[in-house]
């Protein structure tokens, strides 16, 4: 199971965590993880300055925490990112979770 | 584009190897073909097995993959041999 946590501090993104796997299917044939991967990566490249936040990518592991707060145009890229995993989740609740929570 | 798309980044594993296990031949059907008290004719299969799991008794030979068979009519009865053994024998059936 993929496993998505998004922390907000005060009213605006803080870091986004996305871990695990999808395990729906065989390596190159899993769509949900395909999707996933499509939307989050998709998501950092639509940052208006990615140097603006720390970001890790691997294998199974998506790492993004702002370096100092972000700013409206990349929290709406949050928030669309979100409303796309969650679609995805809609569809397939035993590959994915979805936590936000404020800190 | 600063980050490079890996649509399978969070597949599971890798593409894995395949196994070289995976092999089994058919089922033997090893075991009785014949039960206690039941008449069989002259030549019947009473025991298919590996090794001797039952051992002839009356009226009884072993071939030559240990298979147990008949060598007269009559009705088959498996015994305790001693304190773990067992033998098939075939009594023959008086005629009334």
């Amino acid at each position: 199971m993929i496993k998505v946590e998004v922390e907000y501090k005060g009213k605006g993104f803080h870091s986004l965590k996305i871990k695990g796997h999808a395990n729906c299917g065989d390596y190159g044939k899993d769509l949900v993880c395909a999707g996933v991967s499509a939307v989050s990566i998709g998501a950092l490249n639509a940052f208006e300055d990615p140097d603006d936040y720390d970001i890790n990518i691997e294998s199974g592991l998506i790492e993004c925490v702002a370096k100092a707060g972000s700013n409206d145009h990349d929290e709406v890229v949050i928030e669309t990112m979100l409303i796309q995993l969650k679609t995805i989740l809609a569809s397939y609740p035993q590959a994915i979770e979805i936590k936000e929570r404020k800190i | 584009m600063k980050f490079v798309l890996d649509l399978q980044l969070f597949a599971s594993k890798k593409g894995v190897g395949s196994t070289k296990n995976g092999r089994d031949s058919a089922g033997r059907r090893l075991g009785a073909k014949a039960s206690d008290g039941e008449i069989v004719s002259a030549g019947s299969i009473l025991y298919r097995q590996r090794g001797t799991k039952v051992y002839p008794g009356h009226n009884v030979k072993k071939g030559g993959d240990d298979t147990l068979f008949a060598t007269i009519t009559g009705v088959v009865k498996f015994e305790r041999v001693g304190r773990s053994n067992k033998q098939v024998s075939v009594y023959a059936v008086e005629a009334k």
